[in-house]
């Protein structure tokens, strides 16, 4: 059994933006404890930059953002940094889509939760991202495939089911998704009597 | 009357005293030649075991007329605690200075605890100053007695809240405004938590009650330029104002608004009004005496109220501080806070912070403002929200009293914004009513 089952952040790049006092030293020096190389700049809404793997960000900074004025998607695991609990600050923080988050002032305690916290959300709202886009696709290209499946009733003169497995089986030789064979299909790129060959 | 404060170099280790200078001579002896009489007032008295309290307000710095204005209300009521046979014990404020600068707020804080070794702390204005020693505070489980109204959402076992929760000050503003004024205003203040908090309550408020914020204009905190807000309200024409400036920009937005108007750049007459949560009697001093008349705050105190024990605050205020000086809603805040402390002390029979909170939930005083007494629930006031116009002589008319004092709700959990609006939804466009559940007080 593999000793390595509680998860290790030994490697990572953490990005904190947070002005410099005692809350940012102590989230830098367990960050760093906890085997991540991290980077601090002063607050000043920046967004991560590139090989970045997990971004803290302050909370209580910048300008009160507006519900419909939502920040840029941000693809990484993201932590807020929160000291006022006051609506207006909430409001904001969320609008940055954290995946986890640390009271003020920070202490040594919880920040290893925080992480595992936010990188364990963080894969699960991009697989639940992956997975919606996917299902997305598929409900366009539905109407595509019903078209196909139309088509090849209509020539074949057989029935719904039937025409459904023709289909798939020439998607399998074919090596392509039943999508993409149906939008070859309707669009005439794919003649029919070899698709009813197989 | 002498006040030691506590400063601290960043060459030396520990906290050393020093005699106010800074302070007005109001402060120091009330001759005007502010030379402190050493030995005479707080400190002489009789004998008495003597109870050391923390007190930190910031007396110099950007907010540092408000500092001073809470070290006198808490000089008054030091005072009075120390002259009364009433109480076995006589109470020694420490005064440390932050300067207004939060790293300083922390390093003070943990000296009075550590070094002066005190239970109890009156002090900070600002939030951000409250949450940089709030950690202490709750880490050394000591009692922070805030005198400042603030925008909520804290609840603090180690926090006395002497001073305006967001439903005894931008409520009842907001419900003034959208009963009596309109529902369309204009948003002007400095960028920080305060602002972005009263706007967001004033927001909900004004959009339930069908109306809108026309425009939020946010100034650097210290930034005085204000010019540009002033030409855009010339051009607008807003019927309401709300300001949020803080000290020398929002005096500067109410004298070049009235000059504005005077120079007839403002159509509507008299001046669209400003309205605020923090006006208080000093500014208007400050702003001159024009252009401070007439615009509308909501606060739970004025010095004008007129009770017998305010009166007697006042005369009392005046006969330490000077005749010229009117007691502001800050500096009742701080008179309370130590007053409340020095209560609950001499009812729990000692300095125990858990002793004392206890105590202090029992207490119920007749304060300037009315009836205060600490809500258990949430560790606030019950405090009366009143709304009032400013006039000449720097002083304030009051317009409405609410009925009684209101329980505090720091989270607005309470708030029905349904019931709030329904007479400003139920009201013809353009006209003028009473306010309801508030009496007028002449």
């Amino acid at each position: 059994m593999s000793r390595r089952n509680l998860p290790s952040f030994r490697g990572l790049h953490a990005l904190i933006d947070h002005c410099p006092g005692r809350d940012r030293t102590v989230l830098a020096a367990q960050l760093e404890v906890l085997g991540l190389k991290v980077t601090t700049l002063d607050s000043g809404a920046a967004a991560p930059c590139e090989g970045v793997d997990i971004f803290f960000f302050d909370a209580d900074a910048g300008f009160a953002v507006e519900s419909d004025e939502a920040h840029p998607d941000i693809d990484v695991p993201t932590v807020a940094l929160i000291g006022s609990e006051t609506p207006s600050r909430l409001q904001a923080m969320l609008a940055r889509q954290p995946s986890a988050y640390l009271m003020k002032p920070i202490r040594p305690t919880g920040i290893y939760s925080s992480l595992a916290i936010a990188l364990h959300q963080f894969a699960l709202i991009q697989a639940m991202r992956r997975k919606l886009a996917s299902a997305e696709e598929r409900l366009r290209s539905r109407r595509i495939l019903f078209s196909a499946v139309l088509r090849i009733m209509n020539q074949a003169q057989i029935g719904e089911a039937e025409a459904f497995r023709i289909l798939q089986r020439a998607a399998m030789s074919q090596r392509v998704t039943l999508e993409v064979l149906s939008a070859r299909i309707v669009s005439g790129e794919y003649p029919l009597p070899r698709a009813l060959a197989g | 009357m002498t006040v030691n404060v506590f400063v601290t170099d960043k060459q030396c280790e520990r906290a050393s005293p020093r005699q106010v200078r800074a302070l007005p001579s109001s402060l120091t002896n009330g001759t005007g030649r502010g030379h402190p009489r050493r030995g005479v007032g707080i400190m002489a008295k009789r004998r008495r075991e003597t109870v050391h309290i923390g007190v930190l307000y910031s007396l110099t710095g950007p907010y540092g007329l408000v500092g001073r204005e809470m070290l006198n209300g808490l000089t008054l009521a030091v005072e009075q605690v120390n002259a009364s046979p009433e109480f076995d014990f006589q109470i020694a404020p420490l005064v440390f200075d932050p300067g207004g600068e939060l790293e300083t707020y922390e390093e003070h804080c943990e000296l009075l605890i550590r070094d002066k070794a005190v239970r109890h702390i009156v002090g900070c204005y600002t939030s951000a100053s409250r949450k940089q020693v709030l950690p202490l505070i709750e880490r050394y489980d000591r009692l922070l007695w805030h005198s400042a109204r603030y925008e909520g959402f804290e609840n603090s076992d180690n926090v006395i809240y002497v001073g305006a929760a967001p439903n005894q000050h931008i409520v009842p503003l907001a419900r003034y405004m959208i009963e009596t004024l309109g529902t369309s205003v204009y948003c002007v203040g400095a960028n920080y938590l305060w602002t972005w908090e009263t706007n967001r309550v004033l927001q909900e408020i004004v959009s339930a009650a069908g109306g809108s914020i026309i425009a939020k204009r946010l100034v650097a905190l210290g930034d005085t330029q204000i010019d540009h807000i002033v030409r855009e309200i010339v051009e607008r024409q807003p019927p309401i104002i709300f300001n949020t400036l803080v000290g020398e920009a929002s005096y500067r937005f109410h004298r070049e608004l009235y000059r504005a108007q005077s120079q007839g750049a403002l159509r509507a007459a008299p001046r669209p009004p400003i309205l605020s949560c923090s006006l208080c009697e000093p500014e208007l001093r400050l702003i001159g005496p024009r252009a401070s008349v007439g615009h509308i705050t909501s606060s739970v105190y004025f010095s004008s109220i007129d009770t017998p024990e305010n009166r007697a605050f006042v005369r009392r205020y005046r006969e330490m501080f000077g005749s010229s000086n009117l007691p502001s809603v800050d500096a009742e805040a701080s008179y309370l806070c130590a007053i409340l402390l020095a209560r609950a002390i001499r009812r729990a029979g000692t300095t125990d912070v858990q002793a004392v909170r206890t105590a202090a939930y029992r207490d119920e005083l007749s304060a300037p403002q009315g009836p205060v007494k600490v809500d258990p629930d949430n560790n606030h006031c019950y405090l009366t929200p009143r709304l009032a116009r400013s006039r000449g002589g720097f002083s304030f008319e009051i317009l409405d009293t609410a009925a009684a004092p209101v329980k505090p709700d720091p989270y607005l959990t309470w708030l029905d914004l349904d019931a709030l609006t329904r007479r400003a939804r139920g009201r013809p466009a353009g006209e003028a009513r009473a306010t309801n559940g508030l009496r007028v007080v002449k």
